[in-house]
């Protein structure tokens, strides 16, 4: 079994966050609190009204790439991308493992869902089967997302530490991303059948 | 190498003069109806205004023939019906605005419109002169800075004004230069639903997540809110610039004019008359069908009823709108409605029940409705501005950028490179490299919106980057960062990565107004205070002369007899100057009157004060007896 070592972007390390934050699909309002902690710590609105013009400049300039940096983390599917992306382009031997597919029988399920809702959009039996499908979707991405975080639960390092990772384990996030990505189209689809 | 940033269309500001801090800091809400103006004292906020006022200010300015303000405020409104064409109304929805942004709304405003030299902003012709929507805000501005100084009874200098979350830069740099000629220092420009989930969360200390709902006359905002101890997030916004009030009381109109006889007088009125007639009547209406079923209009002896289910026929299409708008604020900040724990509705138009109904169907919860609709918006501006003058107690505004920043790319395409409803501030960083040995410059437009294509977005500045040597293609890197700051004003850097040279620009979109003519106006506006001063001055010594006529009118009455003849005619003779100079409109010709009437008339007043000690001594004798 091989090894890969990954290190964040200088960015995400200036955060200070867990690593295991990164990729938990529960990590939202952790890593939102984590955002409010840090904007005020900061803000310049809570500077002394004598700090000078250059200590507000660096406040600034420092929350402004803070706030650009949280926007990656405020979605699994983005914070997962990232990930991804940077252990890909750090071990370009990996390549090879990086389009799991999603099991085929789901995903014939899937485009069966999709064809049967264009011919008939209103039949009940394929909104009820869309929802089933969705839910399992949901409920298979949930267990891949808590396998990952009990691997990576066990990281105490935070992310300004290169952390060393295990093939099966990048396979296990290349599976929840892709399932995610799915989910993510199915739910614009739900909502655009909303609407 | 050195490179250079060149702004096409638009000028780099120079960093305005500061004045010095005066008075508590202004919390106003420029509505598109109504305006208010409340400030903080011993930590609480509270809406400003005086007697014989109520606390909302129309958003109404009426000219003279000449062009020159006339009124602001109710009188202007009693003006409407009368001479449409010389009251500006609603003006707030042509802020920033050039004529072909206003298409669809030119049938509906009965003043005349016209762009000005750059077609950025459309400006207001009445008679020969042209008055542009800034300075129309201003003097709304100015009215209020009058209104709340005279309740304080101190100067006060700097406020924080609000808009719309869905104003563009355009919006917000004209709205900020309205409060730079009304003599306001603006300390920032923030989000109406913002400064009222700050009004709520400010005395509302329990966590959790809100909605706002923020309809007024011209505009809807809908904002996310996540409240924590000191700590205001807002998740995220949506609204839209053209939903209010206002388009009610337009199909409430429409519906009426549909009603009304081709022989009725009504229908030989000119277009700007009865239109004003009917959206007056129309707007009555509504406010009648909120709180009755059925209403009854009347129109220069036209008459019809309207009850509330066909009102609420034509108006839900247009209130599901703001609904639309509800989901995609839930979709930014990735909620659903079940985590939505409290729903409070703000402005004027959330007393519309049907505004209620829908609110409550969607988000299946009771609306929040406890606070005042018309002045929250402007207490929380005035909180921020405690805030922002240091005095907020570790309180924070954690604010969003509501719409996204992108470039233009090949083919009209628009990148983005800032989303909206990104913290603010927020800054992004692009590379760009040169495709041929023969390019000197790269060309930058940023737009601001949600399109896809660039011809679709607000355009919000053009860049020239030059000054590149020649050099095979890909060789040179310059890095562009984009930054938005906590004042939501964009500044763009760049940066030569090979030889780390940097260039910065500060970019203030166009509105119409040049800094000159900013400048200009400020200088015109402060004669103009001038005039205003010693007009308010005359007022005052009028007052006074009226008073003292009276007095002396009695003085000759009661003792006009009891001294000398000739100090009595004398007397008598200096009142009829005073009766001239009060007249003749002149303040210092007055004031000489009253100087003299009041040296000639000592010995006058001398034995009235005598005897009306002596009667009052008399009086009190016989009171004893």
């Amino acid at each position: 079994m091989s090894h890969v070592y990954f290190k964040l972007p200088q960015a995400y390390r200036d955060l200070g966050i867990p690593f295991f934050l990164f990729l938990s699909p529960t990590a939202e309002e952790a890593l939102r609190k984590h955002h409010v902690q840090e904007t005020r710590r900061l803000h310049p609105d809570l500077l002394s009204l004598h700090a000078s013009h250059d200590e507000r400049e660096e406040q600034e300039s420092k929350l402004a790439a803070l706030n650009a940096a949280f926007l990656k983390l405020r979605d699994t599917s983005s914070r997962l991308d990232l990930v991804i992306d940077q252990i890909l382009g750090d071990n370009p031997s990996l390549k090879d493992s990086e389009k799991p597919e999603l099991p085929k029988a789901l995903a014939m399920e899937y485009f069966e869902l999709q064809e049967a809702l264009e011919e008939n959009p209103n039949d009940h039996a394929t909104q009820s089967s869309l929802k089933a499908f969705h839910q399992a979707l949901v409920a298979e991405t949930d267990r891949l997302a808590r396998e990952i975080d009990v691997l990576t639960g066990s990281f105490e390092a935070r992310i300004s530490d290169p952390i060393e990772i295990s093939s099966p384990f990048v396979s296990k996030l290349l599976n929840l991303r892709n399932r995610q990505r799915y989910l993510d189209r199915l739910q614009a689809d739900l909502e655009a059948k909303q609407r | 190498m050195a490179i250079q940033i060149e702004l096409g269309g638009t000028s780099p500001q120079k960093k305005a003069d500061t004045p010095a801090p005066q008075g508590p800091v202004l919390g106003i809400d420029l509505g598109t109806t109504n305006s208010l103006v409340s400030v903080v004292q011993s930590g609480k906020a509270r809406v400003l205004f005086n007697a014989g006022e109520g606390p909302l200010l129309p958003s109404v300015v009426s000219l003279n023939e000449n062009g020159s303000v006339k009124f602001v405020g109710d009188e202007a409104v009693s003006e409407r019906a009368l001479r449409p064409e010389h009251v500006l109304f609603s003006v707030k929805r042509l802020m920033g605005r050039s004529l072909k942004d206003l298409q669809s709304d030119i049938a509906q405003i009965p003043y005349a419109l016209e762009d000005d030299e750059l077609g950025a902003q459309a400006r207001i012709r009445v008679g020969t002169t042209r008055i542009s929507p800034v300075e129309v805000s201003a003097e709304i501005l100015r009215a209020l800075k009058i209104r709340a100084e005279k309740a304080l009874g101190e100067v006060s200098n700097r406020a924080v004004v609000t808009v719309p979350a869905y104003f563009d830069d355009a919006q917000r740099s004209a709205t900020k230069a309205a409060g730079r000629l009304a003599g306001l220092h603006v300390l920032r420009v923030i989000n109406e639903p913002t400064a009222a989930a700050l009004a709520y969360g400010w005395s509302n200390e329990n966590p959790g997540t809100v909605a706002i709902f923020d309809l007024g006359g011209g505009t809807f905002d809908i904002s996310l809110l996540r409240i924590e101890p000191n700590t205001y997030q807002v998740l995220s916004t949506a609204g839209d610039t053209h939903l209010g009030g206002d388009d009610l009381d337009r199909a409430l109109a429409e519906k009426i004019l549909s009603k009304i006889p081709a022989a009725h007088p009504l229908r030989k009125l000119s277009l700007g008359s009865r239109q004003a007639h009917l959206l007056v009547a129309a707007e009555a209406a509504k406010k009648t069908l909120s709180i009755a079923t059925s209403a009854l209009i009347s129109i220069e002896g036209f008459e019809l009823s309207v009850t509330r289910d066909e009102a609420e026929a034509l108006w839900r299409p247009i209130l599901l709108r703001a609904i639309e708008c509800c989901q995609s604020a839930l979709r930014d900040a990735r909620l659903s409605v079940a985590q939505i724990q409290d729903v409070l509705l703000v402005g004027g138009s959330t007393r519309v029940p049907l505004v209620k109904k829908l609110v409550e169907e969607f988000f299946g919860r009771t609306a929040n409705d406890s606070l005042n609709p018309d002045e929250v918006v402007s207490l929380g501006a005035a909180l921020q501005g405690e805030i922002l003058s240091g005095r907020g107690e570790e309180r924070l505004l954690m604010d969003v950028v509501p719409l996204s920043l992108g470039l233009e790319t090949m083919g009209g395409a628009v990148t983005k490179l800032i989303h909206r409803n990104s913290g603010l501030p927020v800054e992004a960083r692009e590379v760009f490299t040169n495709h041929s040995p023969e390019q000197n410059a790269f060309d930058l437009h940023i737009v601001q919106g949600e399109r896809e294509l660039a011809g679709d977005c607000r355009s919000l500045a053009r860049f020239k980057l030059r000054g590149l040597a020649a050099a095979p293609a890909g060789f040179h890197r310059i890095e562009v960062l984009f930054r938005i700051d906590s004042n939501g004003i964009l500044n763009v850097r760049a940066k030569d990565l090979r030889s780390g040279v940097q260039q910065e620009i500060e970019v203030r979109p166009s509105f119409g107004i040049t800094e000159d003519e900013l400048i200009q106006m400020l200088e015109s506006a402060y004669e103009h205070a001038e005039d205003d001063m010693s007009k308010r001055q005359l007022v005052d010594l009028k007052i006074e002369a009226s008073t003292v006529i009276v007095a002396a009118e009695n003085i000759l009455k009661d003792s006009g007899h009891k001294v000398e003849a000739a100090t009595a005619a004398e007397f008598k003779a200096r009142l009829v100057d005073l009766r001239n100079a009060y007249n003749s409109n002149s303040w210092k010709q007055l004031r000489d009157a009253l100087d003299t009437l009041e040296e000639c008339g000592k010995e006058l007043a001398e034995i009235q004060v005598n005897g009306a000690i002596s009667g009052a001594l008399k009086n009190k004798d016989a009171s004893k007896v």
